[in-house]
């Protein structure tokens, strides 16, 4: 979808075109969604951000003039919005640490298995601290390039990969240490 | 020797090149370091990955933005006729003051409603074949006040109680609407020209 064909969207939406709407859902929704819930590991926390941070963009469609794109402006409000989730003070996880015990496959049905293990790799991420949850949260989740990462995260393009790899290579030994290797996902 | 770290993750990434992919990959056999690090890398890359696909906003968060999208829209159109009203009643003087408190209420008043579809009896005895609905809908749709509705299966469903027992539901509904109205007045209206009074009830809730 070109940058202008996005625009035209959002001013139809803002104007109350369902089909627009819908068109920004499904360009927007998931992503947003996905980038919010790895930063906060919290369900309705993400569905609210991206509710949020799409009705600002469609609030002001008339008057905005976005200089960056629209997707590094809904990502820029989207890490805000998290980051301002996170600081609220019922928020705060006082110790990152591992309720549900060591990981043992079992030989339930795969559905089963496949959500347990999705349990057992959102908490393994939630324990990795909010700056490289973010930055996995926009590579993974939101599926930037690292040169829009970086315009999200307001640093040089070159600490991208660096930061990505430390906390990828964190996120590994994490689960590692927890019995999770890759071949169970 | 020099360590491949910095061209590790570009691997997963699958970004380099042949000749670079064949560099790294022959120093990661002899580099014990190396080696582990790729380990912990490839179990972090695709776990990342795989939760990323995993991710979905629910279904309802259309509705939601589309509702919140008329509500506003509403407002403005409630905010433009309290000041042509108040200008055609008044002095400058007067109107300044007036345009202000009417805006005021206009915009407290403004709000979206829910109309929830009640069923005196459920399950129904047959298939539910009942018509009205859509153009109700359609109605007010083109008025701008329509937010969004949802129409429910012909099962039971199931009532969870405060202490995690399930019971069969003791009271039932078919579906809702929401809808978009300045006043409670004006929402009532709305239900009593629903098709669904020659069924059923309606409760009709103000959304916070």
């Amino acid at each position: 979808v070109s940058e202008a064909d996005l625009r035209q969207s959002i001013r139809d939406a803002a104007r109350g075109d369902r089909h627009a709407l819908e068109a920004l859902l499904s360009e927007f929704g998931g992503r947003l969604h996905a980038c919010a819930l790895r930063i906060t590991g919290d369900e309705f926390a993400a569905e609210e951000i991206t509710h949020d941070a799409l009705l600002a963009l469609l609030r002001d469609a008339d008057a905005f003039r976005m200089e960056a794109s629209v997707a590094t402006w809904l990502f820029a409000v989207t890490l805000n919005l998290s980051r301002a989730w996170l600081r609220r003070p019922a928020n705060r996880r006082v110790v990152p640490g591992d309720p549900r015990g060591p990981f043992e496959p079992t030989l339930a049905d795969a559905d089963a298995t496949r959500a347990n293990t999705r349990r057992h790799l959102e908490d393994a991420l939630q324990t990795l601290p909010p700056d490289m949850r973010e930055v996995i949260a926009l590579r993974f989740g939101a599926g930037l390039s690292y040169d829009e990462i970086a315009l999200a995260l307001a640093c040089p393009s070159g600490s991208v990969a660096s930061r990505l790899h430390r906390a990828l290579a964190r996120l590994g030994r994490v689960l590692t240490d927890r019995g999770l290797t890759a071949e169970a996902f | 020797m020099q360590h491949e770290a910095p061209r590790l993750l570009q691997l997963l990434e699958g970004t380099l090149d042949p000749v670079a992919r064949r560099e790294v990959e022959r120093h990661v056999t002899s580099c014990e370091q190396c080696a582990e690090e790729l380990r912990l890398l490839s179990a972090g890359f695709a776990a990342a990955r795989s939760l990323a696909a995993a991710s979905r906003p629910p279904a309802s968060l259309g509705t939601r933005l589309h509702a919140a999208l008329h509500r506003r829209r509403l407002r403005r159109r409630a905010l433009a006729a309290a000041a042509v009203g108040a200008w055609l009643l008044s002095s400058f003087a007067a109107y300044r003051l007036g345009a202000r408190s009417m805006d005021d209420r206009a915009i407290d008043a403004a709000a979206t409603y829910a109309l929830f579809f009640i069923e005196p009896d459920w399950p129904p005895a047959a298939p539910l074949d009942r018509d009205g609905y859509a153009e109700h809908a359609n109605q007010l749709r083109a008025d701008d006040r329509f937010g969004g509705g949802e129409k429910l299966t012909d099962d039971a469903g199931w009532l969870v109680q405060s202490d995690g027992r399930v019971d069969p539901p003791t009271m039932n509904m078919s579906g809702w609407f929401l809808i978009e109205a300045l006043t409670d007045d004006a929402a009532l209206d709305v239900a009593r020209r629903s098709p669904h009074l020659r069924w059923g009830s309606i409760l009709v809730r103000k959304v916070d």
